[in-house]
């Protein structure tokens, strides 16, 4: 129970309240100690990349060697990262001159990024199904928010002066009104939401530091 | 093909069709690349990798979106090979900007015995936190990597506290206070009621008067120990306007810039799959 | 106040401007520009004359807050300042060096952020911070120290003997010292076949040549940090100042019966940032608000708490998913176990694998940071196990999915469309795979409960989820899921931390809003008190 629960909160208090102390520290010592810390947090993250790459070929791995569905598909993991550290490795060990082709560097420029920046890029079409499905909840919220949405997207486009200056006479009408939604009420719900996370997340901190909630150590047995 | 689908004919018909129509896409995808690209024609090795490259950047693009129209084949190879280089990729940059630096190279090419020793000084209680870290694999010494759990999230959470008082509290309550101050005393001199008076000084004056209204009513929103009747339930009501109106703004801002995600990958395939120059 | 400063002003004005004839002649005023007809040089000096501050006003004194590193020198503003002139403030080692010559110039050029009231941290917001210029000295920056040179055999000995070599690593780097390829002595080239035949080393004279790389890095890394000791030597020590005004190339110093001004002062290592002191104190106060609040909590158990929507649908949404046999997805979004949003989500994980194991149904747990997978599994085999079925945990079920935010997006994409969760989960940090994540999700029908406070991503999970825990609401979680008297005692001491900022918020515009009608009420204690600074 003490090496299980006990200690792993001690360690808890004890290195939550230095962090929180130092913090209010000029002397060189406490920077010293920040930036020795944050070494360490990135060593002790740095173990943790083999817990990833341990979780997640072993859920591949079962699913080829028990057959499941899709099986097939994880082989294309094992081809994308055993290619990637293979090449990296390979950079590393021997070397790429500048006149050779990384396949490392080759991988990420032509897969990663790729497929990241599209995989981005999807939003396009998810923002328009999300606004469609607004659109059809018909309450006073639902209103508001799709009203206030349209608004402020018609004051970013350069057609709505045209239009203000066509309905309102006024070129800037709707970009005014499109900014004044971003400057004050937005604003004042950001504050708001700021403020509650603030007091919310310090809370949740304290109890952190008291060990009063410690989900996160698992079980005492 | 799916289980799901084997008893319903129609559906083993409309399987077969898309997969028929995949095939043909993906044909012709191979026929227009070999056209503009031109792989296997290139001046070296270099460009001949750089062709193939861009063959497979647009593929991977165009599977990507299919996935908008339904799951399929291609799209998991993409995913599933995207997982895995991805990974590959993350665990090489730990290797080399944390792991390599920090642990392996300070300790086994210490040049000197001095150096040797500064780096045991420093280094050798992260690295058996670390190798704490890793009994999480036993089901029975699982319970040994909580010490790597507990300095971890000890040292985020003492530090949050300051922090977060500082840009979470201390930076929206003085920002919040200060405005109204600000638009009486900034305010131009303009005639009562008219455009400029209006746009110059009633307009910030309502404004910051709105945020004060905004703010407070959207604080009391989340009040929990506050049963929400009567008067209560008018202000939080106010305040659940106010959320969903700036939903509504910071919604509508990002459409843009989510468009423009989009021409970007157009602009790829155009310029530099199909090489169409767009201007 | 204003009168009383004419009164200081002119007798003081008249009594430089003595000073000033008394040293021009000395030649230490660097009266070197252009020529000038002599009406034209008295004049100048008679502008420069009611162009120097105020004597008493000079003062210097460590920079507060700071590790001891700076000097503040501060002096009056002039109450005519003439166009052109700037300030210089000289810097001397002792009082003597002044005489010697022996002294380093910072010059200040007149504008609104040499004004005192452009650094609040130091001087506050009254408006007296108006009529002050300041000059922050950093002495290392003036008196740098030494450089160290290349790495030279004889460098090599002193390390040595300083005992970061030992006598045989020494011998070792003086013979691979000799392995570098040597510069040219001519300046052509050496591209003979023979010159290039000298430079082939052995592999095993390669090794020691890399070896001799690393040696000198890590040396030239010991050098960096002996010239960081040098710096805070230097800085430590005391100084002594002088000030002047410049105008045209004229320099007049500031000076006391014509003898110029000497101030001195020395940076001192602080222990503490006053500028965070109300940053010290909200923390303390808050905090101590909620433990006190967890101690009432505990004697007075079932405190009232309103109810959270997108909490209650929790077990509704377990519940629908075993009806339709479908399995509960649960993910993180991308933050790592240190994120605070991410501590929250997992007590929400806790009590969702808990109901799923009690309902018999499975919960797929898809992470992306590594150790955020390690804790969730941690979670999730407890709560499995105190639902008395620690045979159903499978690791498998509680793992990274993929590594970076877009392949992620990917794989849980697939997954849900795939498997067709009957209940989704999205709780902590999220950025833009909130959408790609939730609308994937909407279109597989599952309920969808999400909670995160990164506000910028609520509006769509407003839009896409069936519930969303907004901000705070994901916090309040663990306290409203398990009821325990504590958690909901923190809770009650957060309402009250809110009340406070009501009030404070409310208070604070009318008093800012009050004093800009009263003239000379600047609030300079409650902007203090309200300022959120990093010094």
């Amino acid at each position: 129970m003490f090496l299980k629960r006990t200690l792993p909160l001690l360690i808890v208090f004890t290195i939550g309240s230095l962090a929180f102390v130092h913090d209010f520290i000029p002397h060189p010592l406490s920077g010293e100690f920040r930036s020795e810390m944050a070494s360490w947090m990135m060593i002790i993250g740095g173990f943790g990349m083999f817990l990833g790459v341990y979780s997640l070929m072993h859920m591949h791995i079962t699913r080829i060697r028990q057959k499941m569905a899709g099986w097939g598909y994880s082989v294309f993991v094992f081809i994308g990262a055993v290619g990637m550290i293979a090449t990296g490795v390979y950079g590393d060990i021997v070397g790429v001159s500048k006149d050779d082709i990384d396949l490392f560097d080759w991988g990420y420029k032509y897969i990663q990024v790729p497929c990241g920046a599209t995989i981005f890029s999807i939003l396009a079409f998810f923002v328009a199904s999300a606004a469609f499905r607004t659109f059809r909840a018909k309450n006073m919220a639902a209103g508001l928010l799709l009203g206030a949405a349209v608004i402020v997207m018609f004051g970013r486009v350069p057609i709505c002066e045209a239009v203000g200056g066509w309905v309102f006479n006024d070129r800037q009408a709707i970009v005014n009104v499109a900014n004044a939604i971003m400057n004050y009420p937005n604003l004042a719900v950001k504050r708001g939401l700021l403020l509650g996370i603030g007091l919310a997340a310090i809370a949740q901190s304290v109890r952190v530091l008291f060990g009063v909630e410690r989900t996160y150590l698992g079980g005492a047995d | 093909m799916p289980d799901d689908l084997q008893d319903n004919p129609k559906s083993i018909i409309r399987h077969y069709v898309e997969m028929g129509v995949l095939a043909l896409l993906l044909v012709v995808f191979l026929a227009v690349s070999l056209w503009r690209q031109d792989p296997l024609h290139q001046k070296d090795a270099a460009a001949t990798m750089k062709a193939i490259g861009l063959i497979l950047a647009a593929g991977l693009t165009l599977t990507m979106y299919s996935f908008l129209y339904r799951d399929n084949p291609l799209f998991k190879i993409a995913e599933n090979l995207y997982v895995g280089v991805a990974l590959g990729y993350m665990a090489m940059f730990v290797w080399r900007q944390a792991l390599r630096p920090m642990v392996y190279e300070p300790i086994f090419h210490a040049p000197t015995w001095s150096a040797l020793q500064t780096a045991l000084l420093h280094k050798t209680v992260p690295i058996i936190v670390g190798f704490m870290l890793l009994t999480r694999l036993s089901r029975k010494h699982g319970w040994i990597s909580r010490y790597a759990y507990a300095l971890m999230i000890g040292w985020a959470a003492g530090l949050a506290i300051p922090n977060i008082t500082n840009t979470y509290i201390l930076k929206q309550l003085y920002a919040a206070v200060t405005p109204l101050q600000q638009a009486i005393t900034s305010a131009p001199n303009t005639p009562a009621f008219s455009y400029d008076w209006f746009v110059g000084t009633a307009g910030p004056v309502v404004g910051t008067l709105v945020i004060l209204i905004g703010t407070v009513s959207v604080l009391f929103y989340f009040f929990f120990s506050v049963e929400h009747k009567k008067v209560g339930r008018a202000v939080s009501t106010v305040g659940i306007w106010f959320l969903m109106v700036s939903f509504g703004a910071s919604f509508g801002y990002t459409v843009m810039g989510r468009l423009s995600l989009l021409i970007g990958r157009v602009q790829f395939l155009l310029d530099e799959w199909l090489k169409i120059p767009s201007t | 106040m204003r009168k009383s400063a004419a009164v200081i002003v002119k007798p003081l004005t008249t009594l430089a401007v003595i000073a000033l004839a008394a040293m021009l002649p000395a030649g230490r005023v660097a009266a070197q520009t252009r020529p000038a007809t002599t009406t034209q040089a008295t004049t100048q000096r008679a502008i420069l004359a009611e162009a120097i501050p105020v004597a008493e006003s000079l003062r210097a004194f460590d920079l507060p807050n700071d590790g001891g590193k700076g000097i503040i020198v501060q002096w009056a503003k002039p109450a005519d300042e003439p166009n052109g002139v700037t300030y210089i403030v000289q810097i001397a080692r002792t009082k003597a060096d002044f005489q010697a010559g022996k002294f380093e110039t910072q010059e200040v050029s007149p504008s609104p952020k040499a004004l005192a009231s452009a650094k609040p941290a130091y001087f506050g917001y009254s408006d007296d911070a108006n009529k002050l210029y300041y000059a922050e000295i950093v002495p290392a920056a003036v008196f740098g120290p030494a450089k160290p040179g290349p790495l030279t055999p004889e460098r090599l000995k002193k390390f040595a003997d300083k005992g970061v070599l030992t006598p045989s690593e020494l011998d070792r780097a003086l013979a691979a010292m000799k392995l570098l390829p040597q510069p040219a002595p001519t300046t052509k080239p050496t591209t003979s076949p023979a010159a290039k035949e000298q430079h082939k080393l052995t592999p095993a004279q390669q090794a020691e040549l890399e070896w001799y790389q690393v040696l000198a890095a890590y040396l030239t890394k010991l050098d960096g940090e002996h010239v960081d000791a040098e710096i805070d030597t230097i800085n430590s020590a005391p100084y002594s100042f002088r000030l002047g005004v410049k105008l045209d190339g004229q320099v007049a110093l500031v000076s006391h019966d014509g003898e110029p001004i000497v101030v001195e002062a020395q940076a001192v290592v602080n222990l503490f940032k006053w500028g965070k002191l109300n940053n010290l104190i909200l923390s303390l106060a808050f905090s101590a608000v909620v433990v006190a609040f967890i101690q009432v909590a505990k004697r007075k158990p079932g405190l009232f708490i309103r109810k959270i929507a997108g909490l209650e649908a929790i077990d509704e949404a377990i519940g629908r998913a075993t009806e339709m046999d479908r399995p509960v997805f649960f993910t993180h979004g991308s933050g790592s176990v240190t994120a605070l949003p991410v501590i929250a989500s997992l007590n929400i994980l806790s009590r969702i694998a808990y109901r799923a194991a009690e309902h018999d149904s499975r919960v797929r747990v898809m992470n992306q940071d590594p150790i955020t997978t390690a804790v969730s599994q941690e979670i999730v085999q407890q709560a499995y196990t105190e639902a008395g079925r620690p045979d159903a945990y499978n690791p498998d079920e509680v793992s990274l999915v993929a590594s970076d935010q877009f392949s992620y997006v990917a794989a849980v994409s697939g997954r849900m469309v795939r498997e067709e969760p009957g209940a989704i989960f999205l709780m902590g940090t999220f950025g833009a795979d909130s959408l790609l994540l939730s609308e994937t999700g909407a279109s597989t029908g599952a309920i969808q409960i999400a909670g995160t406070d990164s506000y910028t991503q609520l509006p769509f999970f407003v839009t896409t989820c069936d519930y969303t825990l907004m901000g705070e609401e994901l916090y309040a979680a663990s306290a409203y899921l398990s009821r325990e008297p504590r958690l909901l005692g923190s809770l009650r001491g957060q309402d009250v931390g809110k009340a406070f900022i009501m009030i404070v918020l409310v208070l604070g515009i009318i008093l800012f809003t009050a004093a800009a009608a009263v003239k000379g009420w600047d609030l300079d204690w409650l902007r203090r008190l309200l300022e959120a600074s990093n010094a």
